[in-house]
């Protein structure tokens, strides 16, 4: 065991300095004391952007092996560290709400956060991995695959062969770099310690993201939240590629977030790279970021000035990594998503036969977007403070509705124009599908609490 | 506005902390379930839980060379509590099973891994048959 977590060491190293790097190409990390405060986004920018490196590489032939992710890593860190002497430093981050609360609740959530954390590592190191259907089914056996047969493989038995072969390449690119670089095949152990510093990262990397822009009483205990979601710890090493989706996801957010209250077209920049990797960790990866990049459209509508660009190149990101993928399988003959097929939507006739599905949707979605024993509180507070805030970030408060509005009708159109039998369909897929959602939400709360307790000021927290 | 922010935060930090020695504890029962498991135990335990013997995986695993190409019958011969048995099967063998390659069509198969299927009803003849248990074999295709 020792061996194979030095093993990841060396690989985490490697994918942190690489997000570091694109950090400092940002202009985002110009000191020491940048970097420790971004080190947990740097790790997931890292694996994210390392992520769409490697499967691009696999859709050119490419094994993705030891040796070609440190050469991504390494020209990723030094593209970053290039472009960072030619653009111009970040400013610091924005002064945060006024409201300055107490200290003790800080104290509290951190506490929190730290108890989580030890728990999860705890579990990490002696729980059996995989314990999700579909981890064994096709997430694990893929990522397999790939270091077995040195890329993507699609005779019997290859990468292609297991269920959902149209689903794109890079959670399954990702673990298998964690496999070669541990040394094990095994979905326990290793594996399973690096879902928990993912996890960590994750959090580590809201935190650096808001802090200076959100009070330490109100940052800390909302970052506890999500730790103590009982979805948070079902999540964390279940191998699925919902895991990074929803994570990367929540953090694109958070950065489109940050770019409509501060106009920063760096956060802007991030949140498209993090899309790029949502687009290839999952099917509904790419409906969600175009999703999103219209809430972004629909917040520059209320807070101007309108911008339209912005979000064209958030969407264009999650478009181009996604065509790729689509062009590799149409080289390779294999078919598109067979859950449903977006082009449905342009027959009135299919649409009309089944619009019973779509209200059974409307009507069940709600008790999985809510159910408190999966989330938590994470939505209704998260609307509520959209709401409260609306003054103050109206910006804010329109991605927020919006981005769970359209979000939910695209749920529940998915539903509506799939062929599968619909009450199967939302049993064993609707509380992971709507998981995006909830991470955005619990995301973003922080920032949208900081808004509602803020001073009176249009379009800053 | 304020007051009901700090409404917000309120209930927020007050649901957070009555779930959170329910969410502490859930965390530490599935460390506990997992202590004292074997690599093995627990590399095996996903498939456990639809009460599937693993038995089969472990002696598959030792009869068919890597690379060597596996073909998937199941069928009454072996008594099961769940159809989800069968489901779970399938899949879990072709992930167990790597770097052998499972394949659909049995005539292309140098194996067959049976989970209470009807070897002779497949037509082939074979080079040996090792039982693993009641209705399970592993089974070498003769060439």
């Amino acid at each position: 065991m020792t061996g194979a977590i030095l093993g990841l060491a060396a690989l985490d190293g490697l994918l942190f300095l690489s997000g570091l790097g694109v950090l400092r190409g940002a202009g985002l990390v110009h000191s020491l004391r940048d970097g420790l405060r971004l080190s947990g986004l740097a790790f997931v920018l890292g694996w994210a952007f390392v992520g769409i490196l490697g499967s691009l590489a696999l859709m050119v032939g490419l094994a993705f092996d030891g040796a070609q992710v440190v050469l991504a890593c390494l020209v990723l860190g030094a593209a970053g560290a290039v472009a960072g002497r030619r653009v111009r430093p970040a400013p610091p981050p924005a002064a945060g709400s006024g409201w300055s609360g107490s200290p003790w609740l800080a104290v509290a959530g951190v506490a929190a956060l730290l108890v989580v954390a030890v728990a999860l590592l705890r579990r990490a190191l002696v729980a059996p991995g995989a314990t999700a259907w579909d981890s064994w089914a096709f997430w694990l056996p893929k990522a397999r695959s790939l270091v077995l047969f040195d890329g993507i493989d699609t005779a019997t038995g290859g990468f292609t062969s297991f269920a959902h072969p149209a689903y794109p390449p890079l959670v399954p690119a990702m673990e298998a770099a964690a496999f070669r670089f541990s040394g094990t095949l095994d979905a326990s152990g290793p594996l399973l310690v690096q879902h928990w510093l993912f996890a960590v990262a994750f959090l580590a990397a809201l935190g650096g993201l808001f802090a200076g822009r959100v009070s330490p009483p109100v940052l800390w205990p909302s970052l506890a939240l999500i730790a103590l979601m009982p979805y948070f710890g079902r999540l964390v090493g279940s191998s699925l590629g919902d895991e990074p989706l929803f994570l990367v996801v929540g953090l694109a957010g958070a950065c489109a977030a940050l770019w409509l209250l501060e106009r920063d077209p760096r956060y802007a920049a991030l949140c498209a790279g993090l899309l790029g990797a949502a687009a290839l960790a999952k099917g509904e990866g790419l409906m969600l970021s175009i999703l999103l990049g219209f809430a972004v459209l629909c917040a520059t509508l209320v807070q101007r000035p309108f911008a339209w660009r912005v979000p064209a190149v958030i969407v264009g990101s999650p478009i181009a990594v996604s065509l790729a993928w689509r062009g590799w399988l149409a080289t390779h003959d294999l078919p598109g998503w067979e859950d449903y097929r977006p082009t449905d939507l342009l027959r009135p006739g299919y649409l009309a036969d089944r619009l019973d599905r779509l209200g059974t949707a409307v009507v069940d979605l709600p008790a999985y977007v809510l159910e408190p024993d999966r989330w938590l509180l994470a939505v209704p507070l998260a609307l509520a403070a959209a709401v409260l805030a609306a003054r103050r970030a109206p910006g804010l408060t329109a991605l927020v509705l919006s981005f769970v509005a359209v979000g939910f009708v695209g749920i529940a159109t998915i539903y509506w124009i799939s062929p599968l039998p619909l009450a199967w369909y939302i049993d064993t897929s609707a509380e992971r599908v709507v998981g995006s959602l909830v991470f955005f939400c619990a995301s973003v709360f922080p920032l949208l609490l900081a808004a509602a307790l803020g001073p009176e000021k249009d379009g800053a927290v | 506005m304020t007051p009901l922010a700090r409404f917000v935060l309120a209930l927020a930090v007050a649901y957070g902390a009555w779930h959170a020695p329910g969410t502490i504890r859930s965390l530490q029962a599935q460390a506990r379930a997992g202590e004292g498991l074997t690599r093995l135990e627990r590399e095996l335990a996903p498939v456990r839980g639809a009460d599937v013997d693993t038995l089969i995986f472990e002696r598959a695993r030792e009869l068919v060379p890597d690379g060597a190409t596996f073909f998937l019958i199941t069928g009454d011969a072996v008594r099961v509590s769940t159809p989800v048995t069968f489901d779970a099967f399938r899949p879990f063998a072709a992930y167990w099973l790597l770097p052998r390659r499972q394949t659909s069509d049995p005539a292309q198969a140098d194996w067959v891994v049976s989970y209470g299927g009807d070897l002779a009803g497949l037509g082939l003849r074979f080079r040996r048959v090792v039982v693993v248990g009641e209705g399970l074999a592993v089974a070498e295709v003769l060439r």
